[in-house]
């Protein structure tokens, strides 16, 4: 099954965890994407965004959010980034730079790793809106559309996917 | 490094004390405007004039970011066609961005 999950601590800075994340082992040549910010000069662009609006020094500057397919897909690279993209913008209410890097190599899933600015183009801190279920809820909609094993959660309405079993 | 993780963490550290003091009418009117300018409330200017000694104010920075927003969301687009050095484009984009980073880090 898939599985989303928030990750609260930030123990490794925004520059640390970028190295973890594209880490080009892990990635390959397609595995990294931001939204509205350029996967190569990330850190400095959201250092940039944190600068403009006086919130460098926030104790998180960063939001991590990890989602994993279930092991053994089988869909090709373009189609896994395609899926990852769609979730990314299902995981913010507003405008707020992403990046994304999902890791195809040495795992058993294949999953990807979400960086979210705590700083939005507006200036204004990262808040879930939602709670875990809404969003695992959400991106069930569009793992449904791919025929792709759901995110199994307490209360989750089974039925749509009754037939991708 | 290290001392650099202890000053971050006094800096989240849960606000349990209150500050009072007096001013003059014209020097709140001072602070509090120039705390607008910056879209912060007294507490948070001074706050952060305290830690930082100097703030360094971007023209239009607020504007800049969501112009960096949107031509990262063009050149995300631009991407799929090979004959457009998006890359190029990105690397001028982020000279500019890097050079207002150091001055806004005083150096």
């Amino acid at each position: 099954m898939a599985i989303l999950k928030f990750e609260n601590r930030t123990p490794r800075s925004l520059l640390e965890m970028y190295k973890y994340m594209v880490d080009f082992n892990k990635t390959g040549k397609y595995g990294v994407f931001g939204i509205g910010v350029d996967p190569v000069y990330a850190v400095q662009q959201m250092e940039f965004i944190q600068g403009i609006f006086y919130k460098e020094n926030i104790l998180h500057p960063y939001v991590q959010i990890i989602f994993s397919f279930d092991s053994g897909i089988d869909l090709g690279v373009l189609t896994i980034c395609k899926i990852c993209k769609e979730i990314a913008y299902v995981l913010v209410n507003d405008k707020r730079q992403i990046l994304g890097a999902i890791h195809f190599n040495g795992t058993a899933n294949i999953h990807c790793h979400y960086m979210i600015n705590y700083v939005s183009i507006r200036g204004e801190l990262y808040r879930q809106g939602h709670s875990v279920n809404y969003y695992k809820e959400v991106i069930n909609q569009i793992l449904f559309n791919y025929g792709i094993k759901p995110i199994i959660y307490y209360g989750m309405n089974i039925f749509p996917f009754a037939i991708v079993g | 490094m290290g001392m650099d993780v202890v000053q971050c963490k006094n800096h989240n550290a849960r606000k349990t004390e209150i500050i009072n003091f007096r001013v003059s009418k014209e020097e709140k009117e001072k602070i509090k405007n120039e705390a607008a300018e910056l879209n912060m409330n007294m507490a948070e200017y001074l706050v952060f004039l305290s830690r930082n000694r100097q703030i360094t104010v971007v023209p239009y920075g607020e504007e800049l970011a969501k112009e960096l927003y949107k031509i990262n969301q063009h050149f995300n687009r631009f991407s799929q066609y090979k004959y457009i050095p998006v890359q190029d484009l990105q690397d001028v984009v982020n000279q500019g961005i890097n050079t207002i980073n150091q001055i806004m880090k005083g150096k």
